[in-house]
């Protein structure tokens, strides 16, 4: 069973910051869709024990990177950005949801609302 | 002349003959050095995590089974401890016991095959050829206990599906005897060889802070000197068994091959104690065809590091979210922290020293 | 032995394979590599692996078509000089097997090129894989006397 606590949109990067000074890893963030809402998990781990707090955003919400922070963070923040059509600010490397999907593949795939709309040109960078 | 920085784009893959699988780099070169390297995948993308909508939890066993043809057990091991941590049952001992013998022999098996490809990698054909014969002894292990060779899908939600007889267990050890004696052979090879220790000494270093800030794991993490294995957690019956988590302190492509065939004596050393210990009992046991609501995570040591599961469910047959962090998608972010300032020729070392699973990061 | 029948007898005894992973799960593709290691040694029958498609008389593909590699698939099988073979390796590239219904996933590989030979399995045995190579070597050795044929009408 996992345990974690809601924090504000705004107050992500301060708890990443947080977590990155008192020496936690980062372990992974997950996303859910929860009644036409996102739910992101972000999940910390110190001496074995696992670490969360969530947010809800709206799909129209853009959710700041904590790519910056954990480098770690980056792919995983590229891969909800191509699922689920979430917007991150910030993102260190910015992949235009292509990491994964090619161009011919359905648009946020894991998720059924549809926010994202793939604009054509470059491809990988 | 003024001399004019050359920065070219060299792609990398898809279709290499290094790695048999497909991973595509782009990298900037300048003056034979990478100064920026891009990796673009979704070869292999398949959308393996949607599929619970479409199977039951039962079936998805087998589906979890096939993301990775090397350490399919352990896949299917971490789905089915976190079904049964949201059902809240508790797995026959002796069905532990056995899913830590299959969880090893897969190890040994994995370890052996990325030794191979490393030394393939820089040339050394010999070695690959003879780390893939002892890797074959494996195989027929699994194929005799399990009934196949690569895709064993023994686990279920509730225990295991098959048995290891006392007769099987007495042959399984001979077997192992052997390939403990081939495997020292590989480790005198490892640690004499001019060639190996040219390419692998002091490429790839990742120190200790970096390592386990970047949130690397596996083998990766223990060769830069941080002892974190998921299996001292005590999953299984990894808590009646007696290890320590291997370490080596250089953090380069040399500690982490030493971790590897360390770890691979230390396997056999779990399998041998397995079997001594485990306990007569059944193998599975029933369970109801409804979910329960809630989550669950489940976390477990694979040969190239932590695996975790995370799986919702809002009741009935259908779980609504499973969400799969592999090892080397916590591992890429460490793979593109070494590549920019290493040569192109040390490129594919790099690649491999994390060793990559691409089709486990894809899904 | 004049040049051309020097050609003829090389190329029906030692085709040349060229692996290619689409989307498999790593499975099918360890076997294909077991296969050229000394238990199997796929070499007795002078099959060599090679990395380049412009060597090749025969492409093994592993896995299923996704979105994103079929036009590599394509592209690669285009670059092959005639008479090639194709086999396809696994229940994944027979039909698209457990991921078909995945959303990324096309189906099998006969959707993207023509396939010669099938090996089922899920991993294919490397028994099977050779034996499917060696029908492959056949299928070539045929290909390649029709080629010859049609030369010679075209003369
Ligand atoms: S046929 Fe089976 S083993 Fe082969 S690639 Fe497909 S899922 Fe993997």
């Amino acid at each position: 069973m996992i345990t974690s606590r809601e924090v504000k949109l705004e107050e992500i990067e301060k708890e990443a910051k947080y977590y990155y000074n008192n020496g936690y890893r980062f372990v992974t963030e997950t996303c859910l869709e929860e009644e036409s809402k996102f739910r992101i998990i972000y999940t910390f781990e110190k001496g074995y024990q696992l670490y969360s707090f969530h947010v809800y955003i709206s799909p129209t919400e853009e959710v700041p990177s904590i790519s910056k922070i954990y480098f770690a963070a980056l792919p995983v923040e590229n891969e909800i950005h191509e699922m689920f059509g979430v917007k991150f600010k910030n993102l260190v490397l910015d992949f235009q949801g292509l990491l994964f999907l090619g161009e011919y593949a359905p648009i946020s795939p894991q998720a059924s609302i549809e926010i994202m709309r793939r604009s054509k040109g470059d491809k990988n960078e | 002349m003024i001399r004019m920085s050359e920065k070219s784009t060299i792609p990398f893959g898809p279709q290499h003959p290094v790695l048999p699988e497909p991973i595509h780099l782009k990298l900037i070169i300048e003056d034979e050095k990478v100064v920026e390297a891009y990796p673009a995948f979704g070869f292999v993308h398949r959308g393996l995590e949607m599929l619970v909508k479409k199977k039951d939890f039962n079936q998805m066993v087998y589906v979890v089974d096939h993301i990775c043809g090397i350490c399919s057990a352990m896949h299917g091991q971490a789905y089915c401890q976190a079904v049964e941590e949201l059902i809240g049952i508790d797995v026959p001992e002796r069905a532990k016991y056995l899913r830590v013998i299959w969880a090893e022999l897969h190890r040994i098996h994995s370890h052996l095959l990325w030794f191979g490809l490393l030394a393939d990698a820089f040339g050394f054909e010999n070695l690959f050829m003879l780390s893939w014969r002892i890797r074959e002894k494996i195989m027929d292990i699994l194929e005799a206990t399990a009934g196949n060779r690569v895709i064993i899908s023994v686990n279920v939600v509730g225990g295991v599906r098959r048995d290891i007889d006392s007769e099987q267990a007495r042959w399984l050890l001979d077997e192992l005897k052997e390939v403990e004696k081939s495997i020292k052979e590989l480790d005198k090879i490892m640690r004499n060889n001019y060639t190996i220790k040219q390419r692998t000494v002091g490429i790839g270093v990742l120190t200790k802070e970096e390592a386990y800030m970047l949130g690397t794991v596996g083998p990766v993490l223990r060769g830069s000197g941080v002892p974190i294995d998921m299996r001292t957690t005590g999953y299984a019956a990894y808590k009646d068994l007696d290890f320590e988590p291997i370490v080596e302190k250089d953090g380069d492509t040399y500690a982490r091959t030493i971790v590897r065939v360390r770890e691979m004596f230390q396997s056999i050393d779990l399998v041998r104690q397995a079997i001594s210990k485990i306990p007569e009992g059944e193998l599975n046991v029933k369970i109801k065809p409804n979910l329960p609501a809630g989550e669950a995570i489940s976390r477990v040591e694979q040969p190239r590091g932590e695996v975790f599961y995370y799986i919702k469910s809002n009741g009935g047959k259908y779980l609504d979210r499973l969400r799969i962090r592999t090892p080397t998608f916590a591992n890429l972010a460490s793979l593109l922290h070494m590549l920019p300032g290493s040569t192109l020729a040390d490129v594919p070392v790099l690649v491999l020293t994390i060793d990559p699973c691409i089709s486990c990061t894809e899904r | 032995m004049g040049l051309k029948e020097f050609i003829e007898k090389s190329f029906k005894k030692s085709p040349w394979v060229l692996h290619y992973n689409c989307s498999s799960c790593n499975g099918c593709d360890i076997e294909i590599l077991a296969c050229m290691t000394p238990l199997y040694d796929m070499e007795r029958f002078g099959m060599v692996n090679v990395g380049n498609p412009k060597h090749a008389d025969i492409l093994v593909v592993t896995g299923t078509v996704n979105t994103k590699n079929k036009e590599v698939l394509k592209n690669i099988y285009d670059q092959m000089p005639d008479p090639k073979v194709v086999v396809a390796v696994g229940v994944c590239a027979a039909t698209g097997g457990v991921f078909r219904e995945a959303y990324n996933v096309l189906g099998g590989i006969d959707k993207v090129i023509p396939v010669d030979v099938y090996v089922p399995g899920c991993p294919a045995k490397p028994e099977a894989i050779i034996d499917g190579l060696y029908k492959a070597a056949e299928i070539l050795k045929e290909k390649y006397e029709k080629m010859g044929k049609a030369e010679e009408v075209l003369k």
